[in-house]
């Protein structure tokens, strides 16, 4: 019996972990930040312009790791087994994709704490359907502009 | 029977080389435009230029008619997701990759991708057939070397020749039945007079240019 990760329930924070950098990131730095007790990025820190990272460099919780060539030793370095949440939000789709069915499928965190961004909005309607959590942003603005319609 | 090839390097390219010389219908997927173009000089029109995690131009390749699908790319993901979306999106099951990094074989098979070869293990056989090039050599190469094929054949009731004595049964030139394995697994030598019976795997000898008509004929 696969045994389900647990939030963290002696204080109610997440442990977060996030694959790739970019405005994304930040944006969910930002929602997550009180709420979570780590959040560790794995990206290429060759890309990060210093300026960048220096805002998060002030917080204690967030941590860098440098991404390698193996997403699995990736994973590891940056604790996944203790991990309330997982975003894969590089550019790459199927990197997201495969990222996080390692996440689901190797390490057994739960499909509702593993989300993923898809550009491609095809791609992001067969996994859906597939019960995989993805996150198209065409898709979304599209939801929204149909739901801010309905209401009016 | 239609291949689709993602990725037309060195092994997406023998693969459709070969099946092409067996009059096989072969597309290849290959993102550089570069690539698009040598291939197209050597082969034919077969390629699409593009991404072969794009649904959509699997779809105008003509996933829906596959009889096979091969990823052969250097990259893990797209080959995973190229394969599981044909899998089970387009419901294909001949569904074929190979697997660059050792570490990703378990995922692969977690999602029922299971058809896969290692880059590591073709190339430790490789080295073996390297290894033993002067002393011994793989039955199958040295029958290839010489214009010859070595076929296994499941038979299944559908099957022209099942049930049928050897003696009965009219082969290409060049053909012939060189062992029978039974569903017991103990193989024998078959004499004119030994039966073909469904869940019986043969083993036929047959000339390279022939591994089509030796098909047609059972």
């Amino acid at each position: 019996m696969i045994e389900e990760k647990q939030l963290n329930s002696d204080n109610k924070k997440f442990r977060i972990i996030i694959l790739g950098f970019n405005n994304l990131t930040t944006a969910i730095i930002r929602k997550f930040i009180e709420k979570s007790s780590s959040i560790s990025i794995i990206c290429n820190l060759q890309k990060i312009t210093e300026s960048n990272m220096k805002h998060f460099l002030k917080e204690d919780k967030i941590k860098f790791n440098q991404k390698s060539d193996s997403l699995i030793t990736d994973l590891e370095n940056a604790n996944i087994q203790d991990t309330d949440l997982f975003f894969s939000v590089t550019k790459n789709d199927p990197v997201n994709l495969m990222a996080v069915q390692i996440v689901q499928n190797i390490f057994h965190l739960s499909k509702d704490k593993s989300i993923c961004v898809l550009n491609n909005e095809n791609l992001a309607t067969i996994y859906s359907s597939m019960e995989l959590q993805c996150i198209n942003t065409s898709n979304l603005i599209t939801d929204q502009i149909l739901n801010t319609l309905d209401r009016q | 029977m239609y291949t689709i090839i993602l990725g037309g390097g060195k092994i997406g390219y023998s693969i459709s080389k070969w099946l092409l010389s067996l009059k096989y219908e072969v597309t290849i997927i290959e993102k550089s435009e570069y690539k698009c173009k040598q291939i197209e000089n050597d082969l034919g029109n077969i390629v699409i230029n593009g991404d072969g995690t794009n649904p959509k131009l699997l779809e105008s390749s003509g996933i829906s008619r596959a009889t096979n699908f091969i990823s052969t790319t250097t990259n893990d993901p797209v080959n995973f997701v190229a394969c599981q979306i044909t899998k089970d999106h387009f419901n294909l099951k001949n569904v074929f990759t190979t697997i660059n990094k050792n570490e990703n074989i378990e995922l692969f098979k977690s999602v029922g991708i299971n058809n896969f070869l290692t880059i590591d293990k073709i190339i430790a056989d490789q080295m073996k057939n390297l290894l033993y090039a002067n002393k011994i050599s793989p039955a199958s190469t040295l029958f290839s070397e010489m214009g010859n094929l070595l076929l296994s054949v499941n038979i299944t009731a559908e099957n022209y020749i099942s049930n049928k004595k050897i003696s009965e049964i009219d082969l290409p030139n060049e053909s012939f039945i060189s062992l029978i394995i039974p569903v017991s697994g103990i193989p024998f030598i078959p004499t004119p007079e030994s039966i073909i019976e469904p869940g019986h795997k043969i083993i036929f000898v047959t000339k390279t240019n022939q591994e089509q008509a030796l098909l047609n004929s059972i």
